[in-house]
């Protein structure tokens, strides 16, 4: 019986060993995995709040640009800038770098960086009651002593996650021995709140900006009608057909002017695609009139989505179809100017149809008002004795140059 | 049977309604609910908040007890901080205005002395926050508050250090007082974690040289 008993305990023993063995190792590979995991987490959430944090910043200076914490503009020292506990301190430099902007965009906020490498070294005084170490920031006087600022104040910043909320703390200190805390202010939103990407240059309250956020929201619809004044001008002929304007003179296609109105459609809620048909009419008295449509095909090339307060570019591609009639259309006509004045009896039978394919750039503020400015191809007047060309490339050459002016609604 | 019928067409659809309801539901939790601040809000609140998520009142009425919870998800996951770290910080802004009204119930000739906040939690960091705070909360009751910390020699602090808490606080503020270090104009509010295990914060202060637990 001793002897199974002693067998038992030692089968146990050695299956414990054995067991046991790889403990360490698996462990260890337990423990690196989850720290990798929550580092990965910290990242993913920094990088979720950080737009809240600058969003709080902003917040912060506009309310110093409505009332001034100090009457003059006054020297302030960052003092200490602290994250959510649980986060890197990759964010202390974004957050120090975004307010750093913010002060230097808003100077009427009175709030002046100030930089002073003395207040955040440590300093050491040794005296008859002891020696005291500390930051400079918090030890005024030795502060002066080694040079320190004279009359400045210390800014001190922090960002708390509780719960849902994030929370930035502010005070500012005034750098004497007593060190007294002169302004302070909380400043809570949740995270979970769209961010408002205000401009730094532009702040405007929160209640300012969500307003103007959802009447740009409410813009949006699909469907606007602009309203488009455009004028395309023709290119002379090249040399080789001037040389006859000694025998026959040759006259140039005058500038057409039009007046376009139609639908343009948005394809995306972004506005990053834009497709539009319009009708287009032009007249001037005693020398033509016309009518046109037009489809154009246009892409957001400023940004992947329509700026909401800056102006946005567009790269458009289109084709028009325009009918023209009148005695100045008669360049149009590819023949002699003077015979057909001389030919026809009236105006109206000096008639010019023709199709052009147009590649262009817009400007655009606010989708409600857009410059431009395009090249035109209009293949029937690749030879033209009358039209020349703007631009000549390997594959197509240009006729006209058009500029345009839209109003949408 | 009929009567299991009624009871089961009464209450089998709030019964479903409730089963996965943040606050009070009966089906355990999933994980993503978890990470959830939950908090009741009124009915109409809702409406505002969300229109549509619940139906507008019918002009005979609905007959139903409605309520809304509007949850919001955590910015820390669970494991992030120490549990009892979170569940501090989680309320920072709830102790420090407890704090904050602590001081500002004193009898007028205390609470208009320059109030020093120091803290003392074994985690730096979450001292820190704590301390800046109740510092903002006192400040947002227009109290005079300051920067500066009180010092002591090196050696009363080796003393006060071999102290128990009961006797090492009421001697620390005797030395401030006599090092001058904490003036007659000074009051000193030290919010303390006495345990690393509780989640609440204590609270004296000291004035005079007189030490007072308040929490």
């Amino acid at each position: 019986m001793a002897v199974d008993a002693v067998r038992r305990i030692g089968r146990g023993l050695l299956a414990g060993i054995v067991l046991l063995a790889p403990m360490p190792a698996v462990a260890d590979a337990i423990d690196e995995a989850q720290a990798a995991r929550l580092e990965d987490l910290r990242r993913r959430i920094a990088g979720e709040v950080q737009l809240t944090v600058f969003e709080l910043l902003d917040e912060l200076v506009y309310h110093w640009k409505q009332s001034p914490p100090f009457a003059a503009e006054t020297p302030v020292v960052l003092a200490d800038v602290t994250v959510p506990v649980g986060l890197g301190t990759g964010l202390v430099g974004l957050v120090e770098n975004h307010l750093a902007g913010l002060l230097l965009s808003n100077p009427d906020s009175r709030v002046a960086l100030s930089h002073c490498p003395s207040c955040t070294a440590v300093v050491v005084r040794s005296g008859p009651k002891g020696t005291v170490v500390s930051r400079g920031l918090d030890n005024p006087e030795v502060l002066a002593r080694v040079g320190g600022p004279g009359g400045r104040h210390g800014l001190h910043l922090d960002v708390a996650a509780e719960g849902a909320w994030l929370v930035l703390r502010a005070r500012i200190t005034r750098l004497t021995p007593d060190l007294p805390i002169v302004w302070s202010r909380t400043l809570t939103t949740a995270a979970g709140a769209p961010s408002l990407l205000r401009e730094s240059d532009h702040l405007k309250s929160a209640a300012e900006a969500r307003l103007e956020h959802r009447e740009a929201l409410l813009q949006r619809g699909p469907l606007t009608v602009p309203i488009r004044f455009s004028v395309r001008t023709y290119a002379a002929p090249a040399l080789g057909f001037a040389t006859r304007i000694l025998e026959t003179p040759v006259v140039s296609p005058p500038p057409v002017l039009w007046i376009q109105t139609g639908l343009e459609l948005a394809l995306t809620q972004a506005r990053a695609w834009n497709a539009s048909f319009l009708f287009g009419f032009a007249f001037v008295p005693e020398a033509y009139d016309g009518l046109m449509v037009q489809t154009r095909m246009s892409r957001l090339i400023s940004g992947s989505a329509r700026s909401l307060d800056g102006p946005d570019v567009y790269l458009f591609l289109g084709g028009a179809l325009m009918t023209l009639q009148g005695l100045a259309v008669g360049p149009f006509t590819n023949g002699d100017y003077a015979e057909l004045v001389a030919a026809t009896s009236s105006p109206d039978e000096v008639r010019a149809t023709f199709g052009a394919f147009h590649i262009g750039l817009e400007i655009r503020v606010g989708e409600r008002i857009g410059a431009s400015v395009f090249l035109e191809n209009m293949p029937a007047y690749a030879e033209s004795e009358t039209v020349g060309d703007f631009m000549q490339t390997p594959f197509i050459d240009f006729q006209s140059l058009g500029a345009e002016v839209s109003f949408s609604f | 049977m009929e009567f299991w019928l009624f009871v089961a067409l009464f209450y089998l659809p709030s019964l479903l309604e409730d089963a996965q309801e943040p606050m009070d539901g009966w089906l355990p939790a999933a994980v993503e609910l978890e990470n959830l601040d939950c908090e009741p809000i009124t009915v109409d609140g809702a409406r505002q908040i969300a229109p549509g998520r619940i139906p507008e009142p019918s002009a005979r009425g609905d007959f139903l007890e409605r309520r809304a919870v509007i949850c919001r998800e955590r910015l820390m996951s669970p494991g992030i901080r120490r549990a009892g770290d979170d569940a501090m910080l989680s309320g920072l802004s709830g102790h420090a205005e407890e704090m904050a009204a602590l001081v500002a119930a004193l009898e007028p000739d205390e609470r208009e002395r320059t109030w020093l906040v120091e803290t003392f939690h074994p985690d730096p960091a979450v001292g820190h926050k704590i301390g800046f705070a109740v510092k903002n909360a006192l400040m947002g009751r227009s109290l005079k508050v300051s920067d500066r910390a009180p010092t002591l020699a090196a050696g009363d602090i080796q003393v006060i250090g071999s102290l128990e808490p009961a006797a090492a606080y009421p001697l620390a503020c005797t030395r401030y007082a006599a090092a001058g270090s904490l003036g007659a104009g000074d009051g000193l509010l030290a919010i303390v974690l006495r345990d690393r295990s509780e989640t609440i914060l204590h609270a004296g202060i000291c004035t005079d040289g007189r030490w007072r637990w308040m929490r």
